[in-house]
């Protein structure tokens, strides 16, 4: 305990002392002898809904901000004279302001009268990033992290909020998580971070550790990945997309909460006037005992049964780091960026329960770290028609795992030695050291032709190579050899070409896109007898994908996707572990042929409505099955065919109010199992049904005229699920499965989970600074995402954040 | 060390076998079923094969014999998480798991008026070679409690109520020494716990140190460690992962144990004795599959009327267990005094024993044997006739491979 707080004592000051050049480039300002405002406030339509995108330009200054989701904006630095501000949001009229700083920043409520006769193609091409990406023909769901900035939400929390994704956790802050996107999960979806395959930073940058404010947004995509996005995924992908280094700034973040939580981020970018160059800093530090109260049994020594409780977690302390620090030039004749970054990371997991809370673990530790260096470079040519995007990587990324408490704990934390097992999580023990070496070379070109249509080019390499020690673990037979100190290795290569066009001045947009995949393997496994046998293994493959995007009206539009989606096996799946799961280099890839439905409608910026289907024929899905008697081997087997819909709205009911609501339905099924019992039973262990709802209130003069509270609610629903297939005839008589139960005794179920969240934001008048505070699981639920792993009850966040942007 | 003898722990998460597709309309002519009145039949099946992550089955329930085509999904069956064989006491059943999959001792009941199933008690820990010696002691082992003590527990309540210790017997130099992991036996007053001599890496299982099977003899009225016994050029009497037991008490009174030699490539796999009236084997008797098979194994027998009931597998079984779970198992009865063997006919080939207990078994007089065969859409029971012929008594078409059938009392 005493270890964590010095190190979060440490880091906190690191922070600061990080931050440092960006609040000395300030002081320094204050201090001169001219003094700096600014000037802030927020600009809504007519009918006073915040208007998000309106470019707010100081004329003759350069500085020119664009309103966030709230229609709020922040002009900063600003020297003390007359100026005009002009206020311009297409289908909106103009407005310029006279500005005259005399000794106090400025506040503004701008509200921008509807125009008539502006025309809405025009309007598309202004609207924010996030829209546009949006109403890409792929697919694509943008989630906004900006507008969470303040609140103590976790990216797995805002995930969830959307419509077709759900986030599993097991457990609290740190736990795995296990995306479900459309059906598809677990190897089926991948990871980017920033447009590159995430697999180089380990768990370094997983979902569940990164900090909203470490985000601009995450793009969802799901089914077809752009061209851009070089992956094997089945089913779609998660694109985390860091802040756009453009903007000089300082972002800090502190949030505290229940079971000893403790979170820090900082981003912080500092770029010289007139000069290329740039420096900055993206970290975050999480720390939690996530030692929350579950419900658990414990056995009763005398008679040997067990009995309940209800008792804090005690091993269960989860700590990690990320900090990235990066330089680099921009806007020169030779690159419009070449970036250099050096990544650490650290990450040490207390494991306090195993694939279910029936049994506790109280001393196995799992640590990883790694410092990877990055390179990328950016250029467009010839009139930005040839853009060329490198990225490269190599790094080593070191795993240990400790397990050697030759006995076990109990749920009240009491520990009794057994001759038995060396090891809790394994009876033999283990103390293994590996080291993943990672490659990942990233290309993508892309080249605008005289018509408009666009040609994209990716090339994405990846090598991987694991190593290790575990003197605990298996060895060869003839040579004595730790079965993990024969180094594996796997390559991957996945080429991506595309066209993108426009056609029909615009309204329909296309984009085709031809994939190649080849990988290749070189390991040893042991054959039955513990014999060392190399194996050498290539394969390859190819994929196609098509998507549409027709647009309706101008407020409305059509999506249609399709695509031969393919996964390519993982090195573990091919070449085992050496021990008791075999090596199967006959493995095919998973294939699956899918078909992406959408629609959405907007009514006059208030209201919107999206819904989207989906229907998707998997095949030679991978599983890890018995072998023989003894030995267990991946293989080709499952079938999966599914449909799916979502639809999620938003209304605006008043100036201030705004409700938002969607559902997910997902019916997918196992075919072709030669079995009757389970021929089209539903895809087991997975969410069929889940919904949101969300109030947002926006207030101001609460405590000063021109302070803003922001107040929201959501509510969470997923139907129960079981964790083993049931009988299509067998399955609960209610509409779609929603109501009621099995018809047979089937208790092994993840129950309905209903969750209520509560919040507010708080925005102090002139002040960049903004508490947030949030209430999880109002009414204490037992709530779990997996079979028998409960989930933290009622927790209390307070979360404060300072922002200070240079434009 | 040797990956296959390391490794044959994982025994316990490999039991998922090839099941049996079965057709609806398969026509069936059922044999004869006993006179049921008042009573519950048992049928545990999984639904394999998909995977160690697939262990899951049912336990259903029937309140006559059941012929012709059956399913074992219905409003009665229970979804288990673990279904890997199991065994029965009276009118108690029992399974090494409980319904979510925790590994330890279950106790269900069927309820006389719903005939549903109750779960009535969970010791959690107990290993599946439990011993149920009447309706309020039994033994078993946990191995958190000691790998060289047998925990003594009380049926009707499913409570623990003591233990033996057996430290007495810890044998120098041996890295891992267990008692009653793979077998604990009872006779005439005594218990009988199979003494294992192995490795840290293997856990006991096929990982034998000693060129000979040795048992602790307690007296079951005192709790106390009589002698031990040794059957020298043997290995692994047992198997304690499975609902199989992997023992069988003869109507001529004398306990029958099974050396399958899973873990020495299936070379000397044997049944031996002890006889009524006596505490230590009989060593003037064996049944060895090699005078039969060459290279088969022993996991199943019934001994009635001076003859044993067995399964040969009809090829030799690879070292490496590439075809222990192919249809290629045939059963058979040996003449105890001739050593003679005859083959059942009318039935074709079934799958290896492994976790049924009740591979071969005997309800009301009868003798029946269990016959998964997916080629033939066959998954059912069929009864012992005239002249070493058999026929099919049911059918189950709906539910998976069938891991055991039992009458409750």
């Amino acid at each position: 305990m005493f270890g964590s707080q010095l190190v979060q004592l440490l880091f906190l000051p690191c922070l600061i002392s990080c931050a440092m050049p960006i609040l000395a480039q300030k002081k320094t300002l204050e201090k001169a002898p001219q003094r700096f405002y600014t000037c802030l406030g927020t600009i809504k339509d007519a009918q006073g809904t915040p208007l998000q995108g309106t470019t707010v330009q100081l004329l003759k200054t350069g500085k020119k901000v664009m309103s966030n989701d709230s229609g709020f904006f922040r002009i900063s630095d600003i020297p003390a004279t007359s100026y005009q501000l002009q206020v311009t949001h297409l289908g909106h009229q103009p407005q310029t302001i006279p500005l005259n700083f005399k000794g106090e920043d400025i506040w503004l409520n701008i509200v921008l009268e509807d125009s008539n006769g502006q025309l809405m193609e025009v309007s598309i091409t202004e609207k924010s990033k996030n829209r546009q990406l949006a109403e890409h023909p792929v697919l694509t769901q943008v989630v906004n992290t900006r507008t969470v900035y303040e609140q103590p939400t976790t990216l797995i929390e805002l995930l969830n909020r959307s419509a077709g994704v759900r986030v599993r956790q097991t457990g609290g802050l740190g736990a795995p998580s296990n995306l479900m996107i459309n059906g598809f999960q677990n190897r089926s979806i991948r990871y980017f971070k920033d447009g590159i395959p995430m697999d180089y930073l380990g768990g370094g940058f997983d979902i569940s550790l990164v900090p909203v404010n470490m985000l601009e947004r995450v793009e969802v995509y799901k089914g077809v990945l752009p061209p851009a996005l070089g992956a094997d995924a089945l089913g779609g992908a998660l694109n985390l997309v860091t802040k756009e280094t453009t903007v000089e700034q300082l972002n800090a973040a502190y949030e505290i909460g229940s079971f000893n939580t403790h979170r820090a981020s900082i981003n912080v970018l500092h770029k010289k006037e007139d000069t290329p160059y740039f420096v900055g800093l993206d970290a975050f530090y999480n720390y939690s005992d996530n030692d929350y109260k579950a419900d658990l049994k414990v056995v009763n020594p005398t008679t040997g049964n067990l009995y309940d409780i209800r008792a804090p977690l005690f091993h269960n302390r989860f700590k990690n780091y990320y900090a990235e620090v990066y330089a680099g030039i921009h806007d020169t004749k030779w690159a419009d960026e070449l970036r250099f970054g050096l990544t650490a990371f650290g990450l040490d997991r207390q494991i306090n329960y195993g694939a279910s809370m029936s049994q506790a673990i109280g001393a196995a530790t799992n640590h990883q770290d790694a410092l990877i260096p990055t390179v990328r470079y950016r250029k467009a040519f010839l009139n930005n028609r040839i853009t060329i995007d490198q990225f490269v990587t190599a790094n080593t990324l070191y795993v240990n795992q400790v397990d050697t408490a030759k006995g076990q704990y109990n749920w009240l934390g009491e520990f009794t030695p057994s001759d038995s097992r060396l090891g809790e999580l394994v009876t033999r023990g283990s103390l293994a050291k590996l080291n993943y070496n990672y490659y990942t070379s990233r290309t993508h070109l892309s080249y605008t032709l005289d018509n408009g249509h666009r040609l994209d080019l990716n090339i994405v390499f990846t090598g991987f190579s694991r190593k290790g020690n575990d003197p605990f673990g298996q060895r060869f037979a003839e040579t004595g050899v730790d079965v993990l100190a024969r180094k594996a290795t796997y390559n991957k290569q996945i080429y991506g070409l595309g066209i993108t066009s426009k056609l029909l001045q615009g309204r329909l947009s296309n984009q085709l896109m031809l994939k190649y995949y080849r990988y290749g393997t070189h390991a040893t496994d042991a054959d039955y007898q513990g014999f060392e046998i190399t194996h050498n293994n290539r394969n390859s493959s190819f994929g196609v994908a098509e998507a549409i995007k027709w647009d309706v009206s101008s407020n409305s539009y059509l999506r249609l996707s399709a695509e031969t989606a393919l996964r390519l096996p993982e090195q573990d799946e091919l070449f085992g572990d050496g021990d008791r799961k075999l090596s199967n280099f006959a493995l095919k890839p998973e294939r699956s042929l899918n078909f992406n439905l959408g629609f959405r409608r907007s009514f006059h910026q208030k209201h919107a409505l999206e819904i989207n289907s989906f229907y998707r024929i998997t095949r030679d899905m991978i599983l890890q099955l018995p072998y023989n008697f003894l030995f267990s081997q991946s293989q080709n087997i499952d079938h999966v065919q599914g449909i799916g819909l979502e639809a999620d709205a938003e209304v605006s009911f008043f100036h201030w109010l705004k409700a938002a609501g969607n559902f997910t339905y997902q019916d997918q099924r196992i075919y072709n199992t030669n079995n009757p019992s389970m021929e089209h039973a539903r895809l087991r262990n997975t969410p069929f049904f889940f919904a949101n709802a969300s109030l947002n209130a926006f207030l101001k003069r609460i405590l000063n005229p021109e302070d803003h509270l922001q107040v929201y609610w959501h509510y969470l629903f997923v139907r129960q699920y079981y964790l083993d297939a049931l009988p299509k005839d067998q399955e609960p008589d209610g509409f779609l499965g929603l109501w009621g139960n099995a018809k047979i005794d089937a208790q092994n179920v993840i129950p309905d989970q209903r969750m209520h969240t509560l919040g507010f934001t708080y925005a102090p008048a002139y002040h960049a600074l903004r508490i947030g505070m949030q209430v999880k699981n109002i009414f204490d639920k037992a709530v779990f995402d997996n079979f028998r792993i409960q989930n933290p009850g009622r927790s209390i966040f307070l979360k404060l954040t300072y922002s200070l942007n240079n434009k | 060390m040797n990956k296959w003898t390391n490794n044959l722990k994982y025994l316990v998460l490999a039991g998922i076998c090839a099941f049996a597709s079965c057709s609806k309309d398969n026509n069936t002519d059922p044999g004869t079923p006993p006179d049921d009145e008042g009573n519950r039949y048992v049928l545990m099946t999984t639904m394999g094969p998909f995977g160690s992550s697939l262990q899951g089955g049912y336990f259903g329930t029937f309140a006559e014999f059941p012929t012709g085509n059956i399913s074992n999904i219905n409003t009665n069956s229970l979804q288990i998480r673990n279904a890997f064989g199991f065994r029965a006491y009276g009118k108690w059943f029992f399974n090494q798991y409980n319904t979510q999959g925790d590994a330890g001792l279950q106790k269900y009941e069927v309820d006389n008026n719903t005939g549903k199933i109750i779960e009535s008690g969970f010791l959690p820990n107990a290993q599946p070679s439990y011993l149920i010696v009447n309706d309020e002691l039994g033994y078993y082992l946990d191995p958190e409690r000691g790998l060289l003590k047998i925990q003594i527990f009380n049926p009707s309540s499913m409570q623990r109520t003591g233990e033996i210790d057996l430290n007495s017997l810890k044998k120098a130099g041996i890295e891992y020494q267990v008692i009653g992991k793979h077998t604990l036996a009872t006779k005439e007053g005594k218990l009988y716990a199979g003494i294992t001599y192995g490795t840290i890496a293997g856990e006991g299982y096929g990982d034998d140190v000693v060129d000979y099977v040795e048992f602790a003899v307690i007296d079951i009225a005192t709790n106390s460690l009589e002698k031990t016994i040794k059957y020298e050029g043997l290995k692994s009497i047992g198997w304690g992962s499975s609902g199989n037991k992997m023992w069988t008490l003869g109507d001529d009174g004398a306990l029958y144990f099974y050396a399958t030699d899973l873990g020495n490539a299936f070379t000397n796999s044997s049944i031996i004795r002890i006889k009524q009236g006596e505490t230590d084997f009989d060593r003037n008797w064996i049944i060895r599959a090699k005078d039969y098979s060459e290279k088969s194994t022993f996991a199943t027998a019934l001994v009635k009327n001076g003859k044993l009931y067995t399964e040969f597998a009809s090829e030799p079984l690879a070292a490496d267990f590439s075809n222990l779970q192919q249809l290629i198992w045939d059963y058979y009865v040996i003449d105890m005094n001739t050593k003679e063997r005859t083959k059942i006919s009318g039935m074709p080939k079934a799958f290896y024993a492994w976790g049924s207990n009740d591979a071969i078994t005997e309800i009301d007089g009868k003798i029946y044997f269990w016959v998964s065969n997916a080629t033939e859409k066959v998954e059912g029971y069929y009864e012992l006739k005239d002249n070493n012929t058999a026929q099919q008594v049911f059918n189950v078409t709906d539910g998976g491979m069938i891991w055991g059938f039992v009458k409750l009392q």
